[in-house]
């Protein structure tokens, strides 16, 4: 059986071929993994299929700037599919009015509520990812305030003024949570027996 | 920007930074090699980040309407850039490229991004070059044409080569230049090459963990895109 990897990238050199069933296979190795990160930034379902398409398409038509030497697949992928959802949660918070996707009282949480509860964005289903599983539990020994500048920057977006103004926090201190936290969570994972460096 | 940016790599790999910052740090990440190495090892731990999200199962409608969208849409064709440089720098292999890209980099700061991200391969180049582990080896035409060659430096720490290749003959419009890595497994495929109309070529990459041990390389002719199994070897070589 091939690794993952080496099965990825020889479906892209099929896919910058012009090849429709090797796009098709990438689509099924990872379209669960896409959506659910589109889920988890857009929070609604017929958005995030939406996007999850447009991710597919942004893959088919710039699968020639994927550089195998610069990082595993599904890193590029995945990066490509935050920055697609980041974007399009910015646009929606700029039209006048708009509410954060998903909130049905049409009104975004109240901002130093987000992710102080422990528990909140670390479900214990759909653990059948080992790895999504690892990453998950490394996150949730996470302190609240360094899980919440994570929350707050890769999956909503704000920017380290926005956390630090709405936070009331000076800048360096969103900076050093941040530091922080990504020194733990590779600790963690180091202790886990991940190979971070298997991924660079 | 000429400080270390290492404070700051957190968060712009959380994609936090403002725009305008955030591309502050990409131009010193193109000369810095210590933070880029930093950067790239944050940049794979908020992958991770990405991928812990739950996996969630989209309607079958989805990919149906993907394949109909596809179908209607080629591709964009150009082929993955690979930086070339003119004949000149290869006459003087080592030094000549050493001096010839740090002066570049100093020459290329504070321009546009696109031509910074160039600077940063040519400190890999350097980078290499300059390694005293690093392992020379010589590739060589298999029409026997002495003109046709091409050399691989290779650091085994870093697992970073650069190839420089020179006089190859020029291919059809519909053909590619492909590297090789051959190990005991076989020829396992690795990067499409560009080479200039004088047949020069130079870029580097990173040797995949798997293919850590090759015991030699070669470059072959291959259809647009790329193969899975070598056509027409034209260079090879091993250490």
């Amino acid at each position: 059986m091939k690794r993952s990897g080496q099965l990825d990238s020889e479906l892209m050199i099929r896919v910058v071929r012009g090849d429709g069933s090797a796009l098709a296979e990438l689509y099924d190795l990872h379209a669960a993994q896409v959506f659910g990160l589109c889920l988890r930034i857009l929070n609604e379902p017929q958005l995030a299929e939406d996007m999850l398409q447009e991710v597919f398409v942004r893959v088919w038509e710039k699968a020639h700037t994927y550089e195998p030497g610069r990082g595993q697949f599904t890193t590029w992928l995945m990066g490509v599919t935050r920055n697609m959802c980041i974007d399009q949660l910015r646009r929606l918070r700029a039209r006048p009015q708009a509410a954060e996707p998903g909130n049905a009282d049409g009104e975004a949480l109240p901002f130093e509520e987000l992710l102080l509860d422990p528990e909140m964005d670390v479900p214990e289903a759909a653990a059948a990812n080992e790895m999504a599983g690892l990453v998950r539990r490394a996150i949730a020994r996470l302190s609240p305030e360094q899980r919440q500048v994570i929350e707050l920057s890769y999956f909503r977006g704000f920017t380290r003024r926005e956390i630090a103004r709405k936070l009331k926090l000076p800048e360096g201190t969103v900076h050093t949570r941040a530091r922080l936290a990504l020194q733990n969570l590779r600790q963690q994972l180091n202790t886990q027996g991940v190979r971070l460096e298997d991924l660079v | 920007m000429n400080e270390h940016v290492d404070e700051l790599l957190a968060l712009y790999a959380l994609g936090g930074m403002e725009s305008g910052e955030a591309q502050r740090i990409e131009a010193h990440l193109a000369e810095c090699a210590a933070c880029r190495n930093e950067a790239e090892a944050d940049r794979a731990l908020v992958g991770l980040i990405a991928q812990s999200a739950p996996m969630e199962g989209p309607r079958d409608e989805v990919r149906a309407r993907l394949m109909q969208r596809i179908g209607a849409r080629p591709p964009h064709r150009e082929r993955r850039a690979i930086s070339l440089r003119p004949a000149w720098v290869f006459a003087a292999l080592n030094m000549a490229v050493v001096v010839a890209l740090l002066g570049w980099n100093f020459y290329l700061n504070g321009q546009l991004n696109t031509l910074r991200r160039q600077l940063g391969k040519q400190e890999q180049y350097v980078s290499v070059l300059l390694s005293t582990t690093k392992r020379e080896i010589v590739l060589t035409a298999q029409d026997n044409d002495p003109a046709n060659r091409a050399r691989a430096y290779v650091d085994p720490e870093t697992r970073s080569m650069v190839l420089v290749i020179d006089h190859l003959p020029p291919i059809g419009p519909d053909q590619t230049y492909q590297l090789w890595l051959i190990t005991d497994a076989g020829p396992q495929p690795s990067i499409l090459l560009d080479v200039n109309d004088r047949g020069w070529g130079m870029t580097t990459l990173k040797v995949p963990e798997p293919q850590a041990n090759f015991n030699a390389i070669g470059v072959s002719v291959e259809p647009a895109g790329g193969s899975q199994q070598p056509t027409e070897v034209v260079l090879a070589g091993g250490s």
